[in-house]
């Protein structure tokens, strides 16, 4: 996890003690104010093709016998955590940001959806290639994410800020799981990983 | 049929959607389109034994029929008609209120006003069913807009059950406690949990509730968790497991029963035959003293309360002048730091000849509480300020105060009763504050009295017993502690006191309230409004509750104190302000400026040691040899540094070399790159007009042509939320704004900020910083 939050604060190379000590704290203190939770949905193919519009979320899900859409949170308390340094520490509220990010993620990537003899594919999310961030409320109400508190703004961002949607195709052989940056429309991105 | 909790079992009937199976349209408008269908699961409930029917109005709300061409009033009254058909004279009706399905600011963007309005429309829609079930809420503060909206809007019993995870908590992090002591607190007839978890999860928190709760407590679990199956979701419980539990219940003391997600007629009927032969429970008062936050619930009555007074302008300058300049960012540092030093609860007095005393009071209150999780205390001499702030208060407030006389007690009550806090009595009345404990206790029963009238209860009331300058009267001191000890030992009731005033015109102040705090915690003193930064009080504290059990094993004293000597050895290393900025140390900062302010200038102090310092990190920063977080630390080191010089500034003088606003653009709520940038332009001396996040394009062209700006910064982190930087920008020109317009946020580029009519687009806060330079050259 820490690798990921130094890559989150544009880290390369050493980080000092003092950034460390930061981060293992901020790590704590999630432990302590998370609140994870998970919800998802288990579909077949069929039944999520309402819910594909443009070509990359096809291609992603082209070999997919079934769907999950899933949406994941930490809970609104670290989004108020990170407010409340933002008014006292900046660099404690930076850092815990950047740990909450990385927490998510860690979080999700814990999850094993492979099912039914299936292979999970890597997870797909409105805003990644063309498929447009105006799916992310139609995603939600699909599997009633407000039972774990996320819910969109009309702007389409997630409340709780640290909350996940994402599409994971169901497949008979293992995919390889790399080509997420390949996707992505941001091509200046300073995390973006070379082929 | 008519509604009595309290008296005996009640049964509410299972779940909705589970019988419904899959619908075209939103399950409320079956009741208008398709009413047989939602009319035969009623009936199946009614035949099943269940005696509350909840009407099919889960979402009926304006803000989720919002999407659909139905009225709220339509759908509701069409959902009562089918629920009195089937329930006929067996069953009674209970109007069905869940949550908006929006979270409330500060977090979400829905207010607590709209949220109110919204519940408001549905409760008078619903007026005509026997009773009110708010249900599935998983936030208190929305929790707490529909219970207003329930007791404002009708004149019906209101059952209020919330929905809890695995640890207890609600979504947005209350606990069992502060639930129940915001909803008793309230006047609901029943409360309870549902949805969310099984009857097994819900027994484990079963205890806790009954413990806290002196009023009919209801469970509706789920029938168990959910697993999936088929790709459908079913839940793991029997029909007779679910039964078993709800018997256990019922013997345990809870009286309303029923069931959500995943039940059906035949749990509900397993449910109510076999608690068929069971009694309710009579029901105890815990007389519990509670107050509560959004998060979590102080207690009176074991360890004593710190009760931080440090947001009070009384013989503050500083803060005097951050209240006229409306800055709510010193009354947010002075909450955080109080709650950092031990506090439990915050007093909240912005009281100011000059200023909108309304206005500033819900402003602290609602960003205090977004950000803190300690209950506050409400402190004004102004009735409706009062009854405002406690209105939009995020839980149940200490409300400071009320006193004997006949007219304090007739403005503050009716406040008091209505939204459920704990007032603060004091001891004096018409007649002044009376020199003896026995006339100090008189006043004190007679306020009791008065507000058993109001249907208020002893255990809301908190009897402060005043302390008296002992330099005026040297009996003063004894006299406040024989009363404290009586209003314990004889009243049985809970006190508080501000302990420093006793030192009033005395030296050495710290001595004196130190060993008086001392005996009055020995007198029995519940809780005590003070300074909880001051040093020897909490030792004092910290002390009492070890010796008094309330610091189990000590631990809390040991992990305080165990390396005090150490830190004083540390703070005797000398270190220049230039290496406490590179090194980021910020907690020394501010001594070390004072220090140097008594040898230069203040101005001279920003350009030879400040910028230098800070140009010294940021050059560092731009090479990749320091990161953000030593960046942003050097920032805040500096931040404190400035402070000092601010206030050693001439009066009429300005460290500002020039004005620049800053605002996260609408839609967006995003802000922490927003306040990164303006911590940097504020320590290169701008004077930054914040205006926050979400902020509608019409208030940043207002605010820049108002206050002659020449440079606005602009935040947006989505490629959604820059239309309205877009939408901004071209507002500013077309009001003829001829400033200059920097931008910045992730899915920015510099091709794209100039595509929107920005001046500049910045990387980052030092590039802000740079081109303010430029702009203000």
């Amino acid at each position: 996890m820490i690798e990921q939050v130094l890559m989150y604060l544009g880290i390369h190379g050493e980080a000092d003690d003092e950034t460390i000590r930061l981060i293992l704290l901020c790590r704590d203190e999630l432990e302590q104010i998370a609140a994870p939770k998970i919800t998802m949905r288990v579909m077949d193919y069929s039944a999520f093709v309402p819910f594909m519009e443009g070509e990359d979320i096809k291609k992603h899900l082209e070999h997919a016998k079934q769907i999950i859409v899933l949406a994941a949170t930490l809970g609104i308390a670290v989004d108020t955590e990170i407010k409340k340094y933002q008014a006292v520490d900046m660099a404690h509220a930076a850092v815990l940001d950047a740990c909450a990010a990385a927490y998510i993620e860690a979080y999700l990537d814990a999850q094993n959806l492979d099912r039914d003899g299936l292979y999970a594919t890597m997870r797909f999310s409105p805003g990644y290639g063309d498929y447009p961030l105006a799916m992310q409320p139609k995603l939600l109400q699909m599997i009633r994410a407000d039972r774990i508190g996320v819910s969109a703004l009309p702007s389409l961002m997630l409340v709780p800020a640290k909350s996940v949607t994402a599409v994971v195709g169901l497949t008979e052989k293992p995919q390889c799981r790399k080509e997420k940056c390949q996707l992505c429309n941001k091509k200046n991105c300073s995390y973006r990983r070379k082929k | 049929m008519k509604i009595a909790f309290g008296e005996k079992l009640w049964f509410i009937d299972g779940g909705f959607g589970t019988m419904l199976g899959k619908t075209d349209v939103p399950p409320e408008v079956l009741s208008i389109t398709d009413p047989d269908r939602i009319r035969k699961i009623h009936q199946a409930y009614v035949d099943s034994g269940a005696n509350i029917i909840t009407t099919n109005t889960f979402g009926a709300n304006p803000i989720k029929l919002a999407e659909t061409d139905y009225r709220v009033e339509n759908v509701i009254e069409a959902a009562i008609k089918i629920a009195r058909e089937a329930a006929g004279n067996r069953a009674a009706v209970t109007l069905d209120v869940g949550p908006t399905g929006k979270l409330l600011a500060p977090m979400g963007t829905l207010s607590f006003e709209d949220a109110y309005t919204s519940f408001a429309r549905v409760i008078r829609a619903g007026k005509t069913a026997d009773m009110i079930s708010i249900e599935t809420m998983t936030d208190t503060y929305e929790l707490k807009a529909a219970v207003l909206a329930a007791k404002e809007n009708a004149d019906l019993p209101v059952l209020a059950t919330v929905s809890i995870d695995e640890k207890g908590r609600l979504l947005t992090g209350a606990d069992i406690e502060s639930v129940v002591a915001l909803l008793e607190g309230l006047g609901v007839d029943a409360l309870g949990l549902n949805c969310g978890l099984g009857p097994k999860q819900f027994e484990t928190f079963l205890d806790r509730l009954m413990a806290c709760s002196s009023i009919p407590v209801a469970l509706l679990p789920n029938a168990g968790l959910p697993c999936m199956k088929d790709g459908e979701t079913t839940y793991d419980l029997s029909a007779e497991e679910f039964a078993v539990y709800m018997e256990r219940f019922a013997k345990q003391g809870v009286h309303i029963l029923g069931g959500c997600c995943g039940t059906t007629p035949r749990h509900i009927a397993l449910m109510t035959k076999a608690c068929a032969n069971i009694h309710a429970k009579p029901l105890t008062d815990k007389n519990l003293t509670v107050v509560s936050a959004s998060g979590s619930a102080v207690t009176f009555g074991s360890a004593p309360i710190i009760i931080g007074e440090r947001i009070n302008p009384t013989g503050k300058k500083k803060f005097k002048e951050a209240l006229r300049a409306k800055d709510i960012q010193y009354i947010l540092r002075e909450g955080i730091a109080q709650e950092k030093a031990g506090a439990h609860v915050l007093d909240v007095n912005v009281g100011l000849p000059e200023i909108d005393e309304d206005e500033m009071m819900t402003a602290a209150i609602r960003e205090l509480q977004g950000i803190l999780s300690l209950p506050l205390q409400i402190d004004t001499g102004d009735a409706e300020v009062l009854a405002h702030a406690a209105r939009i208060y995020n839980g149940k407030p200490l409300l400071n105060s009320v006193n004997g006389k006949a007219e304090s007690m007739e403005a503050v009550f009716p406040i008091v009763k209505k939204y459920g806090g704990v007032v603060v009595a004091l001891t004096l009345d018409e007649g002044g504050i009376p020199p003896t404990a026995e006339d100090r206790i008189e006043i004190a029963k007679k306020i009791v009295r008065t507000a058993a009238e109001y249907g208020i209860a002893k255990k809301n009331i908190v009897i402060d017993a005043l302390t008296l300058a002992v330099s005026a009267g040297e009996s003063s001191a004894k006299e406040t502690l024989r009363a404290i000890r009586y209003i314990k030992e004889e009243m049985g009731m809970h006190t508080v006191l501000g302990v420093s005033n006793i030192s009033f015109g005395l030296p050495r102040r710290d001595i004196i309230n130190a060993t008086f705090f001392a005996s009055a915690l020995n007198s029995g003193l519940s809780s005590a409004i003070m300074n909880p930064g001051a040093e020897s009080m909490m030792q004092v504290y910290d002390a009492y509750c070890v010796l008094h059990g309330f610091d189990k094993e000590c631990s809390r004293f040991v992990e305080k104190y165990r390396d005090t000597v150490q830190i004083v050895q540390d703070s005797q290393t000398k270190t220049d302000l230039h290496d406490m900025i590179l090194r980021g140390m910020k907690d020394s900062a501010y001594e070390a400026a004072i220090q140097l302010l008594t040898k230069m200038e203040p101005m001279e102090l920003v350009q030879t040691v400040l910028i230098p310092a800070l140009d010294e990190v940021g050059k560092a920063f731009e090479a990749g040899k320091v990161f953000l977080p030593q960046l942003l630390a050097a920032a805040e080191t500096v931040k404190n540094a400035f402070r000092a010089v601010k206030e050693s500034m001439p009066a009429g003088k300005t460290t500002d070399k020039g004005k620049i606003i800053i605002a996260t653009v609408y839609g967006d709520i995003h802000d922490i790159g927003k306040n990164i940038v303006k911590l940097l332009l504020e320590n290169y001396g701008y004077a930054v007009i914040d205006l926050g996040r979400d902020v509608p394009p019409e208030k940043i062209v207002e605010t820049a042509l108002q206050e002659q700006v020449s440079l606005v910064g602009l935040s947006a982190l989505m490629t959604t939320t820059v239309v309205s930087m877009h939408n901004t920008i071209k507002l500013l020109h077309e009001a003829g704004y001829k400033g200059k317009v920097m931008v910045g946020g992730a899915v920015l580029t510099k091709e794209y900020a100039a595509s929107i009519g920005a001046d500049r687009y910045t990387k980052d806060a030092l590039e802000s910083v740079a081109y303010a330079k430029e702009v203000f050259a």
